[in-house]
């Protein structure tokens, strides 16, 4: 099966709407800082610096709703590859696994390397075994390359429980 | 699509490549981790040198061994035409 060749073009106004984003970002961040000054409660504090953003992701996802798995997986090939590669990075780290090699390393130490040269090593391993050929097929996931693959819906389901079973366990 | 004459070639070409491409990164994982206390008498920047590099050399260069992979798969795939631009 090939992949049927389209051509898009990178967003022009993405520069743009990082700069809004990053701005606003920075604005909380100087409103919090001021709000401290001013005496406002800790918790208070906490709760803006984690609801703030929150609500700006579910802005930015309402406003640009889609339900295409091409916009959620690769950003709809409107955003530049080096950029894309950075964001499934970041997604396979996970927020989970942020907190954890950073508890990892305060409480072991040195040993705790193993997790993040471990982790290194996977995505090296993923990037030249198994991404290219997924990309090839036109499928974002294992999941869906198997269900595609197979012709199997059960399949696709039985994959994606699987993974999210192991993520989770992971984790 | 590529031809059936290119497939062994292209296929050949793509597994060393691959080979390549996995096994330097791989004995970098394992084997810096070992040397890693004798190099912990250097410093750069401040931290110990076996330390920074475990931390962040293995990343810099399997960043750069992946950069180059990338690089050199897409040369192999067009070379044989096997190419599939999105």
């Amino acid at each position: 099966m090939t992949v049927k060749a389209r051509h898009r073009s990178v967003n022009p106004r993405l520069g743009t709407y990082f700069g809004i984003f990053a701005s606003a970002l920075v604005a909380l961040v100087l409103l919090l800082l001021v709000l401290e000054q001013l005496g406002l409660s800790e918790i208070r504090l906490r709760q803006l610096m984690i609801g703030g953003p929150l609500l700006l992701y579910v802005a930015i996802g309402l406003a640009a709703f889609s339900n295409q798995p091409e916009d959620f997986m690769v950003c709809g090939r409107r955003v530049p590859e080096f950029f894309n590669g950075l964001i499934v990075a970041v997604t396979t780290l996970g927020g989970t696994g942020f907190v954890v090699i950073t508890g990892a390393l305060y409480f072991i130490g040195f040993d705790a390397l193993c997790l993040g040269i471990g982790l290194i090593a996977g995505l090296c391993a993923m990037t030249v075994l198994i991404a290219p050929y997924l990309r090839k097929f036109g499928a974002y996931t294992i999941a869906g390359y198997l269900g595609r693959r197979f012709d199997s819906y059960p399949v696709r389901l039985t994959a994606a429980a699987l993974l999210c079973y192991g993520t989770n366990h992971g984790h | 699509m590529i031809e059936l004459k290119h497939r062994k070639p292209y296929w050949r070409h793509t597994k060393l490549q691959m080979a390549l491409t996995l096994v330097p990164p791989l004995l970098l994982c394992l084997g810096l981790p070992l040397i890693a206390e004798r190099l912990m008498r250097g410093r750069f920047l401040g931290f110990p040198l076996g330390y920074f590099l475990c931390a962040h050399g293995i990343l810099v260069l399997v960043f750069l061994f992946v950069a180059w992979f990338v690089g050199r798969q897409d040369t192999i795939d067009h070379w044989h035409g096997a190419h599939e631009d999105l």
